[in-house]
């Protein structure tokens, strides 16, 4: 069974980001990267920026700011730390309201995805009983407090196209969330940020109990 | 709960560059900004356009036209952004795009006042399937809203109809059916039609199998 992360990513809720002002002179100017760091393909009209680097992708819509490591294994809580943490430090007047952290994972098993998820998520229910058929395929869903967040994960079989190609994967959306609620915002966005190796940890884990249970 | 902090997919995000500048075909590091002026340059050749729609309209006794010069402002780039995250929803099992997308925020505003400007322009046959189709396809919305004055240039103030339609075969292929109803004699109909489609729709719509445009004659 092959499992990989697709993407891990922060995203930042304000009310609201002005996506004209970062561009790339202004991650230069502040010393977030240099002009070496930065890759073609940027974006900068009114109501988006994106930036890309040789470490993040950085994308900034009115109501959103994302910032992707390009390896989000390999990418440390300093690296974070110091690449996003720069950006919200410089804009402190941003009306932050909610920090967030995503892992998304994908585990494409051996078997049909039918036989997979019945595996892990199939009960004797009525609800279940009703999808009980030859073609049933089965999700989840869990939410739980941790790390000082909301952790939410949506777990629902996927069709992932890759040119004519396509493959049926599992897909394990982790979503660790948190309100931002005290005076002083980019400390607790700081905080939110110092659980990414952690939240990573905790993904994997997870991940890892679903090969487990779900090995036919 | 202050906003959502899922994010939205590094892979579609990545095509953004390719579908800004494919709107005009400009290169892209001349970058994108040079896409996003084209926008602003044609929204502004827009406006005469569309104060003479409302002269048609006006002359036909139709004043509500409810098109806002401002509001079509910056449509085309926040409705490609908002395509983007309709083909991330459409990831779905069976990779469906049945499924009605409710965007929120500012976007999700602007698309209600999208539609609800179409709505006003066109009748809804099949009043659900319709709306939800323009949800899912909401680059389609830009197209409506010319087709209208390049309908009116010759067919005045007929009645525009829009009908949500399943391909017969089956294959999942579904588009809206755009029907100008028109009480005209079907060879001076048809002759507008064929006006209508070399000057204009020939060429704009020569990739687009998800609009059908025909005369419907009363």
């Amino acid at each position: 069974m092959e499992r990989t992360l697709a993407n891990g990513n922060v995203v930042l809720v304000a009310h609201q980001f002005n996506p004209a002002i970062i561009d790339k002179h202004w991650l230069i100017k502040h010393g977030i990267v240099t002009e070496d760091d930065i890759l073609s393909g940027a974006i900068n009209i009114p109501h988006l920026s994106r930036i890309n680097t040789k470490d993040f992708r950085l994308t900034v819509f009115p109501e959103q700011l994302q910032f992707s490591p390009l390896n989000p294994n390999k990418c440390s809580q300093e690296q974070i730390r110091n690449m996003l943490g720069g950006i919200v430090e410089r804009l402190p007047e941003t009306p932050y309201t909610a920090a967030g952290i995503n892992f998304l994972w994908h585990l494409t098993p051996d078997v049909t995805m039918q036989v997979f998820t019945r595996s892990l998520f199939y009960q004797k229910r009525k609800v279940h009983e009703f999808f009980d058929t030859l073609d049933g395929k089965y999700g989840a869903y869990f939410s739980r407090d941790i790390f000082g967040t909301r952790l939410k994960l949506d777990i629902k079989p996927i069709i992932i196209k890759k040119e004519e190609a396509s493959t049926e994967t599992l897909q394990c959306s982790f979503n660790y969330h948190k309100d931002l609620i005290s005076e002083d915002k980019v400390t607790e966005i700081l905080e939110t940020i110092q659980v990414w190796e952690e939240a990573k940890k905790t993904s994997f884990q997870i991940i890892e109990r679903l090969k487990e249970e779900g090995g036919i | 709960m202050s906003g959502i902090t899922q994010s939205l997919p590094e892979k579609e995000l990545d095509k953004l560059p390719t579908v800004l500048a494919s709107i005009k075909n400009v290169t892209h590091e001349a970058g994108v900004s040079g896409a996003a002026s084209f926008i602003h340059q044609d929204i502004d050749t827009l406006g005469p356009d569309l104060a003479s729609i409302q002269r048609i309209a006006d002359s036909a006794g139709q004043t509500n036209m409810a098109l806002s010069i401002d509001c079509l402002r910056y449509w085309e780039e926040a409705a490609n952004a908002l395509h983007i995250s309709i083909d991330w929803k459409r990831m779905s099992e069976q990779g469906s795009s049945t499924e009605v997308f409710r965007p929120t925020g500012r976007i999700g505003d602007l698309l209600d006042q999208k539609i609800d400007a179409i709505r006003d322009q066109y009748s809804f046959y099949n009043n659900v399937e319709t709306e939800g189709f323009l949800r899912n396809n909401s680059d389609l919305v830009p197209i409506l809203f010319e087709a209208i004055y390049r309908i009116r240039k010759y067919f005045g103030a007929a009645q525009l109809k829009l009908r949500y339609s399943e391909d017969p075969e089956g294959t999942g292929d579904n588009y809206l059916d755009l029907a100008i109803t028109t009480d005209e004699p079907v060879d001076t109909a048809l002759e507008k039609l064929e006006a209508f489609d070399r000057h204009w729709w020939l060429e704009a719509g020569k990739d687009e199998s998800r609009l059908i445009i025909d005369i419907e004659i009363e």
